[in-house]
């Protein structure tokens, strides 16, 4: 009596992104876990869709791994018809598309899209797991989001996101100043949320290109 | 658990409003997108464009009225070039509610249409769930709206003045936001006459203080941080 059989599972797990003038910083944590149990130290939750273009992702890593799968696929025929790859704002769209697809059976995916846009500068994308979404110039998913976005909310300086039209919501913070403040954010919400820690993977995309970074969390 | 609740979809406990005055509409919103107990987003855009003269408030599932919104901006605008001239109110608001009614079983929206056209001036349609249609002089929707039907009894008059519509709507939003923890943020007010659309947002603080409610001031962080508090409304 009680427990059903659920299709969903919740793997845990954190995600940030944040959108700089010129750059991009998607970030998350390696650990995956089940229940008070722990998988792996060493899983991957971000995804490079395009070139411009990375997705990070929590929740349900099965269905996270199914709608990437999906994009990258979706990302493909874009490029054989249009002889071009998508811009992040595309990707964007796309992704909530393809999230409200499945409106009545959803993928348990807390998805940050981060890249740059048309212009060069960066963008992020926030989501629900249905598929509501907006730009925005930071935003970050996951079990340790609630701890996490208070301290970015204070931290970047970004035009506040009350104004209307919030045009440039990009924080005037530099590449590595961004960087830092991910580092920053992910230790704390280590120390806080059993569901993070291990290791941190930091994507960071700007014009030369994308590069990773990789810095250990606390293990416990 | 907490934790069900953080990654529960998006709904906009919210409280909408659209009132009609001499020249137009004006329609309101706040501005929290709840998930559970936590507020995903403080600063949300509840008021969407559906085309240049009609504007849609938006409350119940974010994914859901993000979706309808999108599709009925597309109708209006195959509409508009089919038809040679801009859509009407009365359209706009009939598409909504057609897919609002023939998805009933499916989606979670109240929504309210406000707008100007040359043949009706300015007129405000409410569809709640279950795709109903209503043409009222003034609509209120969302979980904050429950606080506001006594407020609007007493307060509304047909034919007020632009300046009288919109403090009426500020005073309104903010009565709510008192009292629904749903609701909060910032007021955002559209406009919508013969002249165009203006949109204004009134930040917390300028918002009076009803009942029991406390001055707000600034975070003792910013006090110790001494001399420039961090500017956060500028672009």
């Amino acid at each position: 009596m009680g427990s059903r059989w659920s299709p969903y599972d919740n793997n845990g797990g954190t995600c940030v992104a944040i959108a700089g003038a010129n750059y991009c910083v998607v970030a998350a944590d390696t650990r995956m876990s089940t229940g008070y149990s722990i998988l792996t130290r060493e899983y991957s939750k971000t995804c490079k869709l395009a070139d411009k273009c990375v997705l990070a992702s929590s929740g349900f890593q099965a269905d996270v791994r199914a709608l990437q799968k999906n994009l990258s696929a979706k990302h493909l025929f874009y490029q054989h018809q249009h002889n071009k790859q998508m811009s992040c704002p595309a990707m964007g769209q796309l992704l909530s598309n393809t999230l409200y697809y499945k409106r009545f059976f959803p993928y348990y995916a807390f998805n940050v899209l981060g890249g740059l846009d048309n212009e060069g500068k960066g963008c992020v994308f926030t989501y629900d797991a249905v598929g509501s979404y907006e730009r925005v110039g930071y935003s970050t998913q996951g079990s340790g989001s609630s701890l996490i976005m208070p301290v970015l909310d204070n931290q970047l300086k970004s035009p506040s996101p009350l104004l209307l039209p919030a045009k440039d919501a990009i924080t005037p913070l530099s590449e590595s100043e961004a960087v830092d403040l991910v580092k920053d954010v992910f230790a704390s919400a280590t120390e806080r949320d059993i569901y993070t820690g291990d290791k941190v993977e930091i994507v960071i995309i700007n014009d030369v290109g994308i590069r990773r970074e990789y810095i250990d969390l606390r293990k416990d | 658990m907490e934790d069900m609740n953080l990654n529960a979809p998006h709904s906009m406990g919210t409280t909408i409003i659209g009132v009609t005055y001499a020249g137009g509409v004006i329609l309101g919103a706040d501005s929290r997108t709840s998930t559970g107990m936590y507020v995903a987003n403080r600063a949300s855009d509840k008021i969407t464009q559906l085309d240049d003269n009609i504007y849609l408030c938006r409350s119940g599932s974010a994914a859901d009225t993000q979706i309808i919104s999108d599709y009925v901006r597309y109708f209006l605008h195959q509409h508009t070039i089919q038809q040679g001239q801009p859509a009407t109110v009365k359209v706009a608001s009939n598409l909504i509610r057609l897919l609002s009614y023939q998805n009933k079983s499916m989606l979670q929206a109240g929504m309210i249409v406000g707008g100007w056209d040359k043949h009706e001036g300015g007129q405000i349609y409410s569809i709640p769930l279950g795709g109903t249609i209503l043409k009222q002089p003034f609509a209120i929707g969302g979980s904050g709206s429950s606080y506001l039907y006594g407020f609007f009894d007493q307060a509304w008059k047909e034919e007020m003045t632009k300046e009288e519509a919109e403090s009426l709507v500020v005073k309104a939003v903010s009565l709510a936001i008192a009292r629904d923890g749903a609701s909060g943020g910032v007021v955002r007010t559209v406009t919508i006459n013969a002249d165009g659309v203006t949109r204004k947002f009134y930040p917390g603080d300028s918002l009076p203080l009803w009942h029991d409610e406390v001055v707000a001031h600034n975070s003792f962080l910013d006090i110790l941080a001494g001399s420039s508090s961090p500017e956060p409304m500028s672009t």
